[in-house]
């Protein structure tokens, strides 16, 4: 019985490393900088030897011991669900990794940073009822910044140590939109009036005086800068509007890039618990028609495999009833017309988005495109090109999305272009 | 009518049981590929590249589509081999007969074969999906199949009827999407979600 279940854990841990070493040669070769598991970039030839070293050691060590060559162990089924467990443990290795180097990473970049962290530059203000991060400073009309961020936790760090990295005399107010990701179905409903309103608002405050000032929009804060450019443009006058890597619809294949390119796993699950997908009406409804199904099939499931003396009882009864009762699910709910949407949210948004960015007629001054984005932008129609592409565009190849500052001078690279044309003004 | 296919498949079988004992390499060598863990497994984490080899994510959604319907197809062959094997009650090859046995004695039904129906299965489906990459999973399928036969465990026409199962589970898969649907359209709006999930932070 020991060597059943000492057995049980030799094939699971062989599953696991060969499954790790697989998903490694497959990061690599797909340029997923998002799952580096050293953090940075990824590179072909490390994860190809490191993924080839694992793959030969869990076969060296599983078939190594004559308890796994041509006799009798563990059966079928356990070694299935030994197959299936380790691939899933192999995967989720290879993102907790990711995870783990790219936190400290960060935590490295913190202390590399000179200045006392932003969080003692820039305070917090409420106006309009959006939370605002503005410099104690406000310097003369034109040497000031208006910052469009991203939403959430993650999204305030950049301006943050921005405002560290800014010249003395310079003042900066952030705004951060509740949603500043994937436009929602209604074109109206793109935040844009929001943050035009607490603009407005601020404007009227006599600290700040927005007229003239350098407007940058950040990540999906450049699209949302991009859209409402043309009402910021004659209610403001910037001196200058700069995008910084907005995201560029692929129109034709109806998708808004791959978070993997560069967006590390607690990036990705941030973004995706702050869209609360399980808070969508259609979700509950389906949530609603599945457990009773759920309950019903994993009861009858299990009963038959009692009924019949089925091998796993306890594991192939529920397993069996859950992927039934999610099929009666969908049938179900394709009949009461409740299916889900013939479109993914990714889609929809594609169709949003190239509908709303020509909206925005003003193109930016500045638009600082990274690879993830730059073959987008050459995909584009030639109407919405105009919006990335007609005036000065920096191609930064070194740069990435979710890794902004992984580039020692990165930051000082962008705080001298907001300010470069100043000296011949 | 059946007599006669029964020695056939007898005929056959000695004829590949036959060749054990000429040469240790040979023996050796299908000794390894009749292992009941190295070809399956091997297939299993092909399956983690087949999921991943795309190179943009229109073709990663068609990947995983295929890797759901080949899943559903080892189900379905899966439960239609037990359905067979509690009807067709044929002993292994080593039971009535001299056989040359290079493998420990499996205590279950020889019709049809086990090992050829899942990797069979594993060819079949992918390749009906992806034609370039199906390919790859015929040489383990094969390898493994004639291993079988050649280490006294299986008569050849245990391992036709495997395939012949697999075939008809892949095809009926690929052809009723129905089947398949309700997974794949989960998993893509999972990936969508995932990997639409940009942000431009540290």
């Amino acid at each position: 019985m020991e060597t059943f279940h000492e057995d049980i854990l030799e094939t699971f841990l062989f599953c696991l490393i060969a499954s790790f070493g697989i998903i490694q040669i497959m990061v690599g070769r797909r340029g997923w900088n998002g799952l580096s598991i050293y953090g940075g970039r990824v590179r072909e030839n490390v994860n190809n030897a490191m993924g080839a070293g694992l793959i030969i050691f869990a076969y060296a060590y599983y078939f190594g011991d004559p308890l796994h060559r041509n006799v009798r162990n563990i059966e079928g089924f356990m070694s299935l669900f030994c197959l299936g467990a380790g691939i899933l443990a192999g995967a989720a290795a290879t993102l907790l990794l990711a995870w783990a180097s790219e936190s400290l990473r960060r935590v490295l970049l913190k202390r590399r940073i000179s200045k006392p962290a932003g969080a003692e530059v820039l305070t917090e203000i409420i106006v309009a009822g959006e939370r605002i991060l503005v410099s104690p400073s406000w310097g003369e009309r034109g040497t000031n910044l208006v910052l469009i961020a991203e939403s959430g936790r993650g999204g305030s760090r950049i301006p943050r140590i921005m405002a560290a990295a800014m010249p003395a005399g310079r003042g900066m107010i952030c705004l951060q939109p509740a949603s500043a990701s994937l436009p929602g179905p209604d074109p109206g409903d793109s935040g844009g009036e929001v943050i035009l309103e607490t603009l407005r608002g601020l404007d009227l405050l006599e600290e700040y005086d927005l007229e003239g000032e350098t407007f940058m929009g950040l990540g999906w804060g450049s699209n949302l800068l991009l859209r409402m450019s043309d009402k910021v443009d004659s209610d403001f006058n910037p001196r200058r509007i700069v995008a910084v890597d907005p995201v560029v619809p692929d129109i034709d294949l109806g998708l808004v890039g791959d978070a993997l390119a560069s967006n590390p796993p607690q990036d990705i699950l941030e973004r995706v618990v702050a869209d609360k997908p399980w808070k969508g009406s259609e979700f509950r409804d389906l949530l609603k028609l599945w457990w009773p199904l759920l309950l019903l099939c994993v009861a009858v499931g299990t009963v038959i495999t009692f009924a019949f003396d089925v091998r796993w009882k306890l594991l192939a009864g529920p397993l069996a009833g859950t992927l039934i009762s999610l099929w009666l699910t969908y049938f179900t709910a394709v009949w009461r017309g409740r299916g889900l949407r013939a479109e993914s949210p990714e889609a929809e948004a594609v169709s949003v988005m190239s509908a709303t960015m020509s909206r925005g007629t003003v193109a930016p001054s500045k638009t600082i495109l990274t690879p993830e984005e730059y073959n987008a932008a050459a995909k584009l129609p030639d109407e919405l090109k105009g919006l990335y592409l007609s005036r000065s565009v920096e191609f930064w190849s070194e740069a990435l999305r979710g890794k902004f500052l992984l580039r020692k001078g990165t930051m000082t690279r962008l705080v001298n272009l907001i300010w470069e044309d100043e000296v011949g003004e | 009518m059946f007599t006669w296919i029964l020695n056939l498949d007898y005929t056959v079988f000695t004829g590949i049981n036959g060749l054990t004992g000429r040469n240790q390499l040979a023996d050796a060598v299908m000794k390894t590929f009749c292992n009941d863990h190295l070809i399956p497994f091997t297939l299993g984490f092909m399956v983690i590249i087949l999921a991943l080899h795309g190179r943009n994510r229109v073709k990663d959604r068609d990947n995983l589509s295929a890797v759901v319907r080949l899943l559903i197809a080892i189900a379905v062959s899966t439960v239609v081999m037990q359905l067979i094997v509690s009807f067709v009650h044929r002993p292994r090859p080593f039971v009535d007969h001299e056989v040359n046995l290079l493998f420990y004695r499996p205590t279950d039904w020889s019709f049809p074969s086990n090992p050829a129906t899942v990797t069979f299965t594993f060819f079949f489906s992918v390749f009906l999906s992806d034609r370039r990459f199906g390919l790859w999973f015929l040489p383990p399928a094969v390898l493994m199949s004639f291993a079988r036969i050649y280490c006294g465990v299986h008569y050849p026409g245990d391992v036709l009827a495997g395939i012949l199962l697999a075939v008809a589970s892949a095809y009926l898969v690929h052809r009723l999407d129905f089947l398949s649907r309700p997974l794949v359209e989960i998993i893509n709006n999972l990936e969508s979600r995932l990997r639409s999930a940009l942000s431009l932070r540290e």
